[in-house]
């Protein structure tokens, strides 16, 4: 499982891709997408109100800084090999506990994050 | 699969930060809201990831499967051919691009987002109705599969 370069044109490369195309297509057929959606914002000067309003089910969850396009497609790919997923496999979701913040939602930080499989494309998004 | 404890970036100093587009005023949207919708070919159906509203589901999102050839699916078909329409091009997915923002990735490769879209608004407004039924569609088979699950159970 090759691990994506840490150069800053490797970064620069997947934040050139726009949204809802492939960040990265897997050996198994499964192709993991871009979601900005869930993409980390700066929540510096927002009301506790208005967190809670940009990290809600209508606006997605938000993953920390820490979790840029390079780490969460990396993580991706990582994670859908320890569990054996392919197109084969079907729709699927699994939750995998953190002890560390990996994002805010519903303006509340959160340790999970749930990687979702359409049978086709993957993508993943913090929860509760 | 958890990493060391390490300092949280919320503010200002978030490289990385995109830019979010404003709330989309025109077309304020609630759950259900279609998250992503493809085709899946070797199953012959639709499979729709949505956002539910609560009353169904607390989840961020849920699943669900509807055969091509079923009377939803057939709906479905409708409504994408009206978004076709509207926007000049056939459509491979579609997804939401977050508040009342989506996005349509063509079969030529070509994507497209309706916050871009040079259109009328009353375009505009009419691909947003046929996404809301998309959404309701999803919705209605997901708890239609819940109580079948339970009937079952």
């Amino acid at each position: 499982m090759g691990e994506a370069s840490e150069s800053p044109s490797g970064q620069e490369l997947l934040r050139s891709v726009l949204d809802g195309l492939p960040l990265k297509v897997l050996a198994g057929g499964l192709v993991i997408v871009r979601r900005k959606k869930h993409e980390p914002i700066d929540l510096a000067g927002l009301t506790a109100e208005k967190i809670v309003e940009r990290t809600s089910k209508r606006s997605g969850s938000k993953f920390t800084a820490r979790w840029d396009l390079m780490r969460y497609a990396n993580w991706i790919e990582a994670r859908t090999g320890e569990l054996h997923w392919t197109a084969k496999t079907g729709p699927v979701a699994m939750d995998t506990p953190f002890d560390e913040v990996v994002g805010i939602s519903r303006g509340k930080e959160v340790y999970t994050i749930r990687l979702v499989s359409d049978g086709r494309h993957l993508h993943a998004y913090p929860v509760e | 699969m958890g990493g060391t404890c390490m300092p949280i970036q919320w503010s200002s100093s978030v490289k990385d930060a995109i830019e979010i587009p404003m709330e989309n005023e025109e077309f304020p949207v609630e759950p259900p809201i279609v998250d992503f919708l493809y085709l899946n070919a070797e199953s012959s159906s639709y499979v729709i990831t949505f956002i539910p509203a609560d009353r169904a589901s607390r989840q961020e999102k849920e699943i669900v499967q509807i055969p091509e050839n079923s009377v939803d699916g057939r709906r479905i078909q409708v409504r994408i051919n009206e978004i076709e329409k509207a926007l000049g091009g056939h459509i491979n997915r579609l997804f939401h691009a977050g508040d009342g923002d989506f996005g349509f990735v063509f079969a030529d490769g070509r994507q497209k987002q309706l916050s871009d879209v040079q259109s009328t608004a009353a375009n505009s407004q009419y691909i947003y109705i046929q996404l809301q039924d998309l959404g309701m569609i999803a919705q209605i088979a997901f708890h239609e599969n819940q109580l079948l699950k339970n009937q079952a159970g």
